[in-house]
């Protein structure tokens, strides 16, 4: 059940989370550019960071009908035509951080946009509010609490579906999908949509395993795979191993949060 | 694309639980799979009530990692623990898990014994199993 060998490319991919991060910023730096492949990065950062840029604007209030047009205008308007992504450097911290106030900045504007009727276009149909939004007072502070933990926890869910992504493409690569099914059944498929884990008994008679220490011993090994491909993907934006461990406390927190 | 109001059903704690090493992380995550409401390798393997087949479990977990470890590290952690599973049995439960000879056993006690990295009170319990050994009739300890 265990090779070295077979670990060799993910603990090697695992270990160069300095490499890994400056491909990121790379992308970021090229989608601001004039490169001939700018307008693929683009798309594919606009992809990414979309699920976290629509978990904010929906929880700032905005139905979800029109949560779509929102999230759209600010990546056209905002990280495209404003270039936010000129902006972003790694020696200006996390783009996590650059990306959150942006939108927080844009979600301000948008709402007390709409809670102005003089300001508000006279023909608009992308931007209205719930009732709860458009009867509140135009000058009471915004609580942006919620929007912003739902940010984090989107991120937090995009960072672990990524790492689930390399770990289940590294068990298929190097033929360990015994280890796979048992570590999606066992864990990931529970945490995910809160069905009942598999036993170590049904494990063990269906892929015909000898002793409970095997399969406890294949769920840690595949936890440490995971927690390391977790760590890349946050290394992608940090490359200080202290920051990536109280970014990954502050997202998981998130989720807690989210899941409670 | 993600669903954007897709959410986790439960907490991913563990991924928090770094030790001081990967090899300890492994070994706390492995005594927790096997007993989930174990809090550390450590008060597992200390307490006096921790059930002779949890520690069973244990000790093939460990000889297992001790087999087929990733790394080194992993593998002399795992054989570590094997014989400190070995040594609660002996402490905790007068019960041998082992049908390893009294002498290789006491060798291997006095090796972690002697190990100023393996923590103070694990050295203590291979110490007391040692002593039992020691002072009981030669293999007599059941198993």
């Amino acid at each position: 059940m265990n090779s070295e060998n077979e670990n060799t490319e993910l603990n090697r991919s695992s270990n160069s989370s300095a490499g890994a991060s400056q491909t990121n910023w790379k992308t970021i730096i090229d989608a601001a550019s004039n490169s001939p492949t700018a307008g693929q990065s683009r798309e594919g950062i606009a992809r990414r960071y979309w699920p976290a840029i629509h978990a904010f604007v929906r929880k700032s209030g905005i139905s979800h009908a029109e949560a779509d047009d929102v999230t759209q205008a600010f990546i056209c308007d905002v990280m495209l035509e404003r270039d936010l992504l000129a902006r972003a450097a790694p020696e200006r911290g996390r783009f996590r951080s650059l990306l959150l106030t942006s939108v927080r900045n844009f979600a301000i504007d948008e709402l007390r946009r709409r809670k102005s009727p003089t300001r508000k276009p006279a023909n608009s149909n992308v931007f209205s509010l719930d009732d709860d939004v458009r009867s509140g007072d135009k000058n009471a502070d915004l609580n942006l609490d919620e929007p912003e933990h739902a940010f984090h926890a989107q991120w937090a869910t995009m960072m672990i579906d990524q790492a689930i992504s390399v770990v289940r493409e590294w068990a298929i690569v190097n033929s360990q999908e015994v280890q796979w099914d048992i570590f999606n059944r066992r864990i990931l498929e529970p945490m995910r949509t809160g069905a009942e884990p598999i036993s170590t008994e049904t494990f063990m008679k269906q892929w015909s395993l000898t002793s409970p220490a095997q399969v406890a011993n294949t769920l840690v090994r595949m936890k440490r795979k995971f927690v390391a491909a977790l760590m890349e993907q946050l290394g992608n934006f940090d490359d200080d191993p202290d920051m990536i461990h109280r970014e990954v406390s502050t997202l998981l927190q998130a989720l807690e949060r989210k899941t409670r | 694309m993600n669903d954007p109001e897709k959410t986790f059903a439960l907490p991913f704690k563990w991924i928090l639980q770094s030790d001081h090493s990967p090899s300890h992380t492994l070994v706390k995550w492995l005594v927790q799979e096997i007993d989930p409401k174990a809090t550390s390798p450590i008060d597992s393997l200390i307490a006096s009530d921790t059930p002779i087949a949890t520690l069973i479990a244990y000790k093939d977990a460990f000889k297992q990692l001790r087999l087929e470890g990733e790394t080194l590290d992993d593998q002399s952690l795992g054989a570590v623990y094997y014989g400190l599973t070995i040594a609660s049995s002996i402490v905790h439960h007068r019960r041998r898990i082992s049908r390893q000879s009294d002498r290789a056993l006491e060798e291997a006690f006095r090796k972690i014994w002697s190990d100023e990295t393996v923590d103070l009170r694990l050295r203590d319990l291979t110490w007391r199993a040692f002593m039992i050994l020691r002072t009981a009739v030669k293999d007599s300890l059941p198993y």
